[in-house]
């Protein structure tokens, strides 16, 4: 429970996590999770799980991102099959 | 499905099916499915340029072929398969490339290969994004090829900003669940 008496339920917990991780969360929503955290075991390992997700997918991603001339390239290839008339 | 999604299916098919769409106007309404594609692609080619002109030749394909897809709900199985087969082929290609080169001594056998994972942890979430159902897929694939916040994800995909928040929440559990299971199938002989 926080100071103020406001409590976070286990699924608002949660749901709360990913958006602490990426800085999203309010600064309330926040001291509310850390109190929620340190009351209750089970949602405190599946922060720690959820945070090694979360670092992985950034990993993974951090680098990869849709060419931004993906469309152009697509028309590119559309002009040339309806030329070519292949499927 | 949402309402909001069933909306935005019926306006997708009654534009396809009015044969009157233009290129431009197919890829903004496929730009939802493009991230996922491409991440689809990537675990057969293990290649972000391949992944990408599979995913590109896989929506003209789609684009010429619209008139035989009969439910359009089904509109992104069929864009996966299509996606699939020609990662597949393109893979086989490649392979086939690589022996040439080997057979002829324009490759030394221990040169770094193409075509493989960019790397085993990579390749593992990869694998894990794509094992998920499609409502949980689609909003990662926007989230980190498209790099969209919430908000954006929402707008593309006519659903509350809630709703985002929800799946992508489901999407790490399930995502921890299948990364452990991976992991564990790793491990084992």
């Amino acid at each position: 429970m926080s100071d103020s008496g406001v409590m976070m339920t286990c699924a608002e917990a949660i749901e709360s996590i990913r958006f602490y991780m990426e800085g999203e969360l309010s600064k309330d929503a926040a001291v509310l999770l850390s109190a929620h955290l340190k009351e209750c075991p089970a949602c405190a390992k599946e922060f720690a799980t959820r945070k090694q997700v979360l670092a992985l997918l950034g990993k993974t991603y951090g680098n990869k991102q849709i060419s931004q001339q993906f469309d152009k390239n697509a028309n590119t290839k559309l002009s040339a099959m309806r030329d070519s008339g292949a499927r | 499905m949402p309402t909001t999604e069933l909306a935005v299916e019926a306006l997708v098919g009654l534009r396809l099916q009015s044969g009157k769409i233009s290129a431009d106007q197919f890829w903004v309404l496929i730009e939802r499915f493009r991230a996922d594609l491409v991440n689809q692609a990537l675990l057969v080619l293990g290649n972000q340029q391949d992944a990408e002109d599979v995913a590109q030749e896989t929506l003209c394909k789609a684009f010429l072929d619209l008139p035989k897809l009969r439910d359009v709900t089904k509109l992104s199985v069929w864009l996966r398969q299509i996606n699939r087969f020609k990662a597949i082929s393109l893979r086989r290609h490649r392979m086939r490339q690589k022996e040439e080169r080997l057979a002829t001594g324009q490759m030394n056998a221990l040169e770094d290969g193409e075509g493989g994972p960019t790397n085993p942890s990579d390749e593992l979430v990869v694998r894990a994004v794509d094992s998920l159902p499609e409502a949980f897929r689609e909003v990662v694939a926007l989230r980190y090829w498209e790099k969209c916040s919430t908000e954006d994800i929402a707008v593309r995909l006519s659903i509350p900003a809630g709703t985002v928040r929800s799946r992508l929440t489901r999407a790490d559990g399930l995502l921890a669940r299948k990364l452990a299971s991976l992991l564990k199938e790793g491990t084992n002989p």
